[in-house]
């Protein structure tokens, strides 16, 4: 049996529209119906509150500065090009 | 073409600058790069999984804005049509590199073990604040989930999540519909999330 076997119809449905719904994507009614869901299903809510930490903390992550020995080279190698021009 | 009516020119917060070097001020130059410079780096980075390969995507990336801003028509934000630069860029060190490309299906991204997954036991890793979370183990582990995502899931989730795009101008940036963004963006977040749970029940 593979996994979506193990779901409702529409909690697949749901789940399908998680993103959405955190994203502020769905009207009235689709929310609505996703609230409802996640307050009456126990799994499907546990998968929502995972998915919606998940969303913040790729969003937390940190960049990294770019080696200064690239960058130097990068600002001349265009400087060189804006010269020529 | 009569047809073809002119686009308006969007006002953001870089039209100012980008029209002074477009007149010429090409001594700006240090100012743009210097905003764009470390985004650029980091989703060059995300992308290629290589420093090497996030250099290159960098100059290239630059060297084409530069190249081609005099032709730029200031229809779309600055920063819409340097990533749109980038992304391309991207796409041509992926062939360089015979990345291959798969799809996410549905039973790659369900709860494996939904069974246990009961409203009680909510994880309590969900409950601690991102800030808290983010030590260097779990900027790893995320690191890791979305390196291995396929590479047009991952462009997804970089530009929206990471970088910020709203799904209308990621599917501008990558020339597809607003409804492939939003259905790729949800795999690759629960495919992340699948690795985050597997990481936090270790």
């Amino acid at each position: 049996m593979t996994d979506n076997e193990k779901y409702s119809n529409h909690c697949i449905q749901m789940f399908e529209v998680y993103s959405q719904y955190l994203d502020g994507e769905l009207d009235e009614n689709q929310r609505t119906e996703v609230e409802h869901h996640i307050e009456t299903c126990s799994e499907c809510r546990a998968c929502f509150m995972t998915l919606k930490k998940t969303k913040e903390l790729c969003s937390k992550m940190p960049r990294v500065k770019a080696p200064d020995d690239f960058t130097s080279r990068l600002h001349s190698r265009i400087r060189n090009i804006l010269d020529c021009k | 073409m009569e047809n073809q009516q002119k686009k308006p020119i969007i006002k953001d917060e870089d039209s100012d600058l980008i029209l002074e070097i477009k007149n010429g001020r090409t001594d700006l130059y240090e100012t743009l790069l210097s905003k764009y410079e470390t985004r650029i780096y980091n989703f060059g980075l995300r992308m290629c999984k290589d420093v090497s390969d996030a250099e290159d995507l960098v100059q290239e990336t630059f060297i084409n804005i530069f190249r081609y801003l005099k032709d730029f028509r200031m229809e779309s934000k600055f920063k819409n049509w340097a990533y749109k630069i980038a992304a391309s860029v991207c796409m041509k060190i992926k062939k360089r590199n015979n990345v291959t490309e798969t799809e996410l299906s549905l039973d790659d991204i369900l709860p494996a073990d939904r069974e246990k997954e009961v409203s009680s036991k909510i994880p309590s890793w969900v409950n601690q604040p991102a800030e808290a979370l983010m030590n260097k183990e779990m900027y790893l582990e995320i690191k890791r989930e979305i390196d291995n995502l396929p590479p047009s899931y991952r462009i997804i989730l970089v530009l929206r999540d990471m970088e910020d795009f709203s799904t209308r101008e990621v599917s501008e940036i990558l020339d597809l519909s607003e409804s492939n963004v939003k259905v790729r963006l949800h795999r690759a977040r629960s495919f992340v999330r699948e690795g985050l749970k597997r990481y936090f029940n270790d």
